[in-house]
């Protein structure tokens, strides 16, 4: 085998190798899936930070939307939503979130991805230092319960006792002089409206 | 001798014409009724529909609460509140041109009450539960108050109705013949309650009356005071507010006074009763209701300001929504087609035509039930918890049976009318022709011919 043979030869391997039909590469590794880690930390005014990290999935995008959401059991289990936040280089997102009431919530992460919805494993806070929005009671509600039910309830029957009295006095009024042989006073015309008529008031 | 044939002419003229659409309703008349029952009948099947498979048909979600049938609930009970308002305030003023209208006006209080009314149970996911609020009524729940305040003012309504129909129900009785049918002729007979016109009779009658007139005024205001009251007792913002009372009452009036326009002027083309209603009567009803849109948009810019300034996350997002989010297309149509729009036709002498007063009834019809959908869709649609606004959405079942309903108020009056006299026969011979097509001369000066 002479030089040139040998050189063709290493410039035949060469090829072969660059196009990958004699020694194809290793298969392209499939990206792992990808996982949604949640959890809150509370801050000192009662507020807590809601994060989420997506890890897997091939390279980490940001400004994509991760959804947080209370499991609420009302009238049966359903998603509240907390609001949303988008992703960081890194693969984090993070909101605020100001609960209104105490006591032991569940929460849980979304993140969309192309066609699928990844969710985080469930995880609690418990609430104790929570602003509600609504006053457990109003200062002035007990005087108004006191005051307007009883007074609404006057008002409404002396409603109802003056539509009856408006109404019975009418009735018997006209009634009480039905009786009297008084002239009809129907508007002044001739006659029926009606050719076919055959009667027309007796007291006209 | 001459005047008193002339005051017969009238007389019967009168009578005919108020007795035309039970008498001769027209060639119209059954095609429309049909067209309309049917729209009314797809309604209730839609309905039916609802019933059956949940109120997810009709667009509600958990975070879509109040829909489409909110908005219908306020908007049909306000145009019955603005309709008798209407009646009762020009009767104690003795404002005599409102004769010729008076009976439509009552007659539109009673219909669209009615309709209005119906909302609230068309709008319950389970309408069978209704029965508990009857028997276990809670009495701080302002749904209780307004179930008792809607039904106490339907009685009212009807009371209000009736009364002044006597003497024209006795007419009927007296002058309606074999013609008018065995079921009209008991009814009148029955309802008429022997009715001859003595001085006594006249006498309790306008007492009653007038009574009614005074005692219906408060209870209408205090009425829908009560159903603004439901939304403002809540906590959520863009309802919680002082104003709400008197906000829901002016408009209220101001859209009933627009539909009594626009149910005016279809009676009067329908029936050829041009001879008792003019245009003066059309230019005086659009005047007071541009005066109530006026005062409707003060109390908006006063709502809206308040909340913008108020710097609270929530109450601003609902401004911002309104202002120039989702629903501003929505809210600048209402501002300009539904509030300034009406006000420029009612107030503009160049305007006073009946076809763009009649417009500007519809805009402010049409303008007002829009702003009932801009005060119950944002507000209950925007988050209590987070930040997400839930999504409304319009499904064929809710736009069906809204069609259903707004079909029933001209097939409701066409069937009322049936019975009882168009017109306030007694009423008007009393007060004699003058007194009440007085405004019409105006008629004759601004170039609209009297027929």
């Amino acid at each position: 085998m002479n030089a040139r043979m040998l050189v063709a030869l290493g410039l035949l391997v060469a090829a072969l190798v660059a196009s990958d039909l004699v020694l194809p590469g290793p298969a392209a590794a499939a990206d792992p899936p990808t996982h949604l880690l949640a959890s809150a930390e509370e801050r000192e005014d009662g507020s807590w930070m809601l994060v989420a990290t997506v890890t897997g999935g091939g390279a980490v995008q940001s400004q994509r939307t991760v959804e947080f959401l209370q499991i609420a059991d009302f009238f049966g289990e359903r998603f509240v939503p907390l609001g949303n936040a988008p992703t960081d280089a890194a693969g984090v997102a993070s909101r605020l979130y100001k609960p209104t009431s105490n006591g032991l919530q569940r929460v849980v992460a979304r993140y969309q991805t192309d066609g699928e919805t990844v969710s985080s494993d469930v995880f609690e806070i418990q609430v104790s230092g929570a602003a509600p929005v609504l006053a457990s009671e109003a200062p002035v509600l007990p005087t108004i319960q006191a005051l307007a039910f009883p007074v609404g309830f006057a008002i409404l029957i002396l409603v109802w006792l003056a539509l009856a009295a408006i109404l019975l006095r009418a009735m018997f009024g006209i009634g009480r002089a039905a009786t009297q042989d008084v002239p009809h006073s129907i508007p002044k015309g001739s006659g029926p409206v009606d050719p076919e008529s055959t009667r027309t008031s007796s007291r006209e | 001798m001459v005047d008193t044939a002339a005051e017969d002419r009238d007389g019967a003229a009168l009578r005919e014409a108020a007795f035309r659409p039970i008498q001769m309703p027209g060639r119209w008349f059954w095609p429309i009724f049909v067209g309309l029952s049917a729209v009314v009948l797809a309604a209730l099947a839609a309905y039916v529909y609802q019933v059956r498979s949940g109120l997810w048909v009709a667009g509600y979600t958990d975070s879509a609460f109040y829909g489409i049938y909110e908005a219908n609930l306020v908007a049909f009970i306000g145009v019955s509140y603005g309709g008798a308002l209407v009646s009762a305030v020009l009767r104690l003023t003795n404002a005599r041109w409102r004769l010729p209208i008076t009976r439509m006006a009552e007659g539109m209080a009673l219909v669209s009450l009615l309709i209005g009314a119906s909302f609230a149970i068309v709008h319950l996911g389970r309408p069978e539960r209704i029965w508990e609020l009857i028997v276990e009524p809670q009495a701080g729940s302002p749904i209780v108050w307004d179930a008792i305040a809607i039904t106490t003012y339907l009685v009212a309504t009807l009371i209000f109705l009736y009364l002044p129909l006597i003497p024209d129900l006795a007419i009927a009785r007296d002058r309606l013949g074999p013609s008018a049918g065995r079921l009209r002729r008991t009814l009148y007979r029955w309802a008429a309650v022997g009715w001859i016109g003595a001085p006594a009779q006249r006498r309790s009658l306008n007492w009653s009356v007038g009574a009614m007139a005074i005692l219906i005024i408060p209870l209408a205001v205090a009425v829908h005071s009560v159903l603004a009251w439901a939304f403002s007792m809540t906590s959520r913002p863009g309802w919680h507010s002082t104003i709400f009372g008197p906000y829901f009452v002016i408009g209220a009036l101001y859209s009933g006074v627009a539909l009594v326009i626009v149910v005016v002027a279809a009676f009067r083309k329908a029936y050829a009763l041009e001879r008792y209603i003019g245009l003066q009567h059309f230019v005086s009803l659009a005047r007071i209701m541009a005066v109530l849109g006026v005062i409707y948009l003060y109390l908006t810019f006063a709502e809206m300001l308040t909340s913008a300034y108020t710097r609270t996350r929530e109450e601003a997002s609902i401004v911002a929504v309104l202002l120039e989010g989702a629903y501003a297309p929505a809210f600048w149509l209402f501002m300009i087609g539904g509030i300034l729009a009406p006000i420029l036709i009612g107030f503009l002498p160049g305007a006073r035509k009946v076809r763009y007063l009649v417009l500007a009834g519809l805009l402010a019809v049409v303008g007002m039930w829009l702003k009932r959908l801009l005060i119950t869709l944002p507000a209950s649609t925007a988050p209590l918890i987070g930040d997400v606004w839930g999504t409304v959405q319009v499904t064929w079942v809710a736009i069906v049976i809204t069609l259903g309903a707004m079909a029933a108020i001209p097939l409701g009056l066409m069937i009322l009318f049936r019975f009882v006299p168009v017109l306030a026969l007694d009423e008007m011979a009393e007060a004699g022709r003058e007194s009440y097509s007085e405004p019409v001369v105006g008629q004759v000066q601004t170039g609209e011919a009297v027929p």
